[in-house]
């Protein structure tokens, strides 16, 4: 799979992640396991796509950000190329305009707006503005996250309560399950 | 089109483009002029240049201010294999790389790479691309910029700038100038098909319901073949419920085929029509497709505004966009509805609404100039040939010669169809020039004269015109009694004379005509101009060619003009007749 590839390369050639964001001790970013072509935002401002927020490089930019469209909700599906755990979620945001209420739903495709009430969050984060600007990994229920192959973020309002949210970077830390990757991810480890 | 938006929007490997005016001075950093990013040239490391301003890159390079290495390399094509052992870039010969473009990628423009990740930042290494071919893609004053995340290994197979047939499409002068570099985005289709009762009437031939499926086919047929990605699924919306006929797929067989043999009956349910058709899209196989829904509406919607706009934010919410054709009935308040509810939907112009009204147009061939039918990207390929084709095809040809089969012909015989029009017109203006130039002249000679000399000379012109023509029959009589009348009234009895006319202009139609035109003409001309204007047999024939039912070849027009001519002669003699006498005054 040329994506599978192209993530791994990424991650041999790329130099250590910005040196702000300490990586939970025995965790790596889990981005270079997203399967892009699955990544889905809904009511995402098209000029401020879930990319800015998600991606190796655009993330770090202050620049580039992530914004709500319609209303401040956001509902962001990312699904995984394997089975990953999860350890921890990183959220980036302004102090205004960041995310509050996040909720965070395993293996639940297929999620809509309208059906986002109808199951039981594995895990649900609440953030005061002081996560957002120190932007330290917030630990998650790991016994809910031990078999993780798409992981949908639900954020349900954020810091003033105004109508547009903004996420500046989402990071994920975990581990893989299946072990195939282990020479990639000793090379990251070593950063 | 805001192609960064379309490109961020489009997930997996991203590669910006941005636009940026080349700079003005060979020594600035044509980064700086993006004024989006705070730090932007973190951002960008590929950039892709029009071709004439390879010189000014040239002299950076000697300046050693960009330290652009120029470097023809052969063609690396596995660029990921290159970056991984080149970390940091610190070898400027080292980190510039030469990507070789696919084939079916030519634009006029050399394509710049910068080379190690680590030192995009300080601009330490850039190197030039091999020359591309053939069509160019940017205007000859922007610079086009492709970037590539610093820290993400640019994969060859990633290099998907590859330009399809539609790229080109450029937009104002001074905007941003771009084709559709990017492949064109997938997308997933729901078309609701309005099979209600009001499609029973014949207003668009030859029934509305047929109208409909004719356009529908047309859409769907372009959507497939827009992108082989693109799905395409129908459902109707009236009947005996909403149905989805088929849901999205990319078998144009499979689309076309459930449009047969459908029911028209009952009322259509917009709301849940939309709803439903929401929730197909939202089971797409494809995430990456782009959600839309294209609605048919030409039933009366009898929902209330609010409902609508309701529903449009629902849609807006889970990136749905959506077209409406409205057709068919026209309520009162049946346009305002729908545009509030698009206008609800709407974000970043993805969403359409086009009124259809009746008319000699089938329905098919007026949705396919709209952006409905060529999608925002301006249409590309096929969407695009096909919308002009139809459009030319649609609009009848000028002169009788189809301009896709032989342009040329069709060009020069527009040309010369323009070169006579101004010839006419320089004629005519020309004319009136002289005319009123002699007028003065008359004006000063006579203006010792007493005023009411000249108005009984007037009258007895008047007197004689109808003397000379005792035997026309009375048609002509009357159009050259109103003729002169027309001509006669100067500044006065204008009124009257508008009131005979407008009495006269009820017994004939052609008459009524001539009327209209000595109306017009009456206003800023003088007798002796339209004198001349009249002579003028082409310049006449012109204007009544281009009256509306007026046929010039008829028989009493021809009289009218012929005797127009005759006239014009003998108010010439008459003028010259009466100068003597003035002077012998």
């Amino acid at each position: 799979m040329a994506a599978a590839t192209n993530a791994a390369a990424a991650a041999a050639a790329a130099p250590a992640p910005a040196p702000a964001t300490p990586v939970p001790r025995g965790q790596v970013d889990l981005v270079d396991f997203i399967d892009w072509s699955g990544v889905e935002c809904l009511n995402q401002d098209p000029a401020h796509s879930i990319v800015n927020a998600l991606k190796q490089g655009y993330r770090d930019d202050e620049g580039l950000y992530l914004a709500s469209d319609s209303d401040e909700q956001l509902l962001i599906h990312i699904p995984f190329m394997q089975v990953v755990k999860l350890h921890s979620a990183l959220f980036k945001g302004p102090e205004e305009d960041g995310p509050k209420t996040i909720k965070l739903f395993c293996n639940k495709e297929h999620m809509g707006f309208s059906n986002v009430n109808d199951y039981p969050p594995s895990d649900s984060l609440d953030l005061s503005s002081n996560h957002l600007s120190e932007s330290k990994p917030m630990q998650l229920k790991y016994v809910k996250f031990q078999n993780v192959r798409s992981l949908t973020i639900f954020i349900e309002d954020n810091q003033s309560g105004s109508d547009v949210s903004k996420i500046l970077k989402i990071a994920l830390y975990g581990t893989t399950v299946d072990t195939t990757n282990m020479k990639d991810l000793k090379k990251i480890e070593e950063h | 089109m805001d192609l960064m938006a379309v490109l961020r929007s489009s997930a997996s490997f991203m590669y910006y483009f941005e636009i940026a005016p080349i700079p003005l001075s060979p020594n600035c950093n044509p980064m700086n002029v993006l004024p989006r990013f705070a730090n932007p040239i973190k951002k960008w490391d590929i950039w892709l240049v029009p071709i004439d301003d390879r010189t000014r890159l040239n002299q950076e390079n000697q300046d050693d201010h960009f330290g652009v290495a120029l470097e023809e390399e052969g063609a690396a094509a596995d660029l990921v294999g290159s970056h991984d052992g080149d970390e940091g870039g610190e070898d400027v010969d080292e980190g510039g790389r030469l990507w070789s473009p696919p084939a079916s990628f030519a634009p006029t423009a050399a394509v710049l790479k910068a080379g190690g990740a680590t030192r995009v930042g300080e601009a330490t290494a850039l190197s030039l691309d091999a020359v591309l071919r053939d069509t160019c893609i940017i205007s000859s004053n922007h610079a086009f910029l492709l970037s590539t995340s610093p820290d993400t290994a640019l994969p060859s197979s990633s290099m998907t700038v590859t330009t399809d047939a539609g790229c080109g499409a450029a937009s104002e002068e001074g905007d941003v100038r771009v084709g559709s570099l990017s492949p064109a985005l997938d997308q997933a289709t729901m078309i609701c098909i309005d099979n209600s009762e009001w499609m029973r009437n014949g207003d668009y031939s030859p029934s509305r319901f047929q109208a409909q499926a004719d356009a529908v086919n047309l859409i769907c047929g372009a959507k497939t073949q827009s992108n082989p990605e693109n799905t395409v699924g129908v459902m109707t919306m009236a009947g005996k419920g909403v149905r989805v006929l088929v849901t999205p797929t990319s078998d144009l067989g499979k689309i076309l085929a459930c449009m047969h043999g459908l029911e028209v009956g009952a009322e259509a349910n917009l709301a849940a029509a939309i709803q439903v058709a929401q929730l197909a899209l939202k089971h797409r196989q494809n995430k990456r497709q782009q959600q839309r829904i294209i609605a048919f509406i030409g039933s009366p919607v009898k929902y209330d505004k609010k409902v609508l706009e309701t529903i449009g934010k629902k849609l807006k919410k889970n990136n749905v966009a959506l077209d409406i054709v409205d057709f068919g009935e026209t309520d009162d308040d049946k346009p305002e509805k729908l545009e509030a509810l698009i206008s609800a939907v709407n974000s970043s112009d993805s969403s359409h609404i086009v009124h259809v009204p009746p008319g000699e147009n089938a329905l098919s061939d007026v949705l396919i100039s709209t952006p409905i039918f060529t999608g925002e990207e301006g249409g590309s390929g096929f969407a695009a040939s096909a919308a002009a084709a139809a459009a030319t095809g649609a609009a009848g040809f000028e002169f009788d010669v189809d301009p896709n089969v032989d342009p040329e012909l069709a060009l020069a015989l527009r040309l010369s169809m323009e070169e006579e029009r101004a010839r006419q017109e320089a004629i005519a203006k020309k004319a009136a020039e002289e005319s009123s130039g002699a007028e003065n002249k008359d004006h000063a000679s006579s203006s010792n004269a007493d005023s009411v000399m000249a108005e009984a000379e007037l009258a007895s012109n008047a007197a004689d015109d109808k003397k000379d023509q005792p035997k026309e029959d009375d048609d002509a009589q009357l159009l050259q009694q109103a003729l002169a009348m027309s001509m006669e009234e100067g500044s006065s009895g204008a009124a009257v004379a508008d009131a005979a006319m407008a009495e006269a202009a009820v017994d004939d139609q052609d008459l009524a005509l001539a009327l209209q035109m000595s109306v017009q003409d009456a206003g800023g001309s003088s007798q002796s101009d339209m004198s001349k204007v009249f002579e003028d047999r082409s310049f006449v024939t012109s204007i009544l060619n281009s009256l509306p039912g007026v046929d010039p070849n008829d028989p009493s027009v021809k009289d009218l003009l012929a005797s127009l001519h005759g006239q014009g002669e003998q108010e010439k003699k008459e003028d010259k007749s009466n100068k003597p006498e003035d002077e012998k005054k």
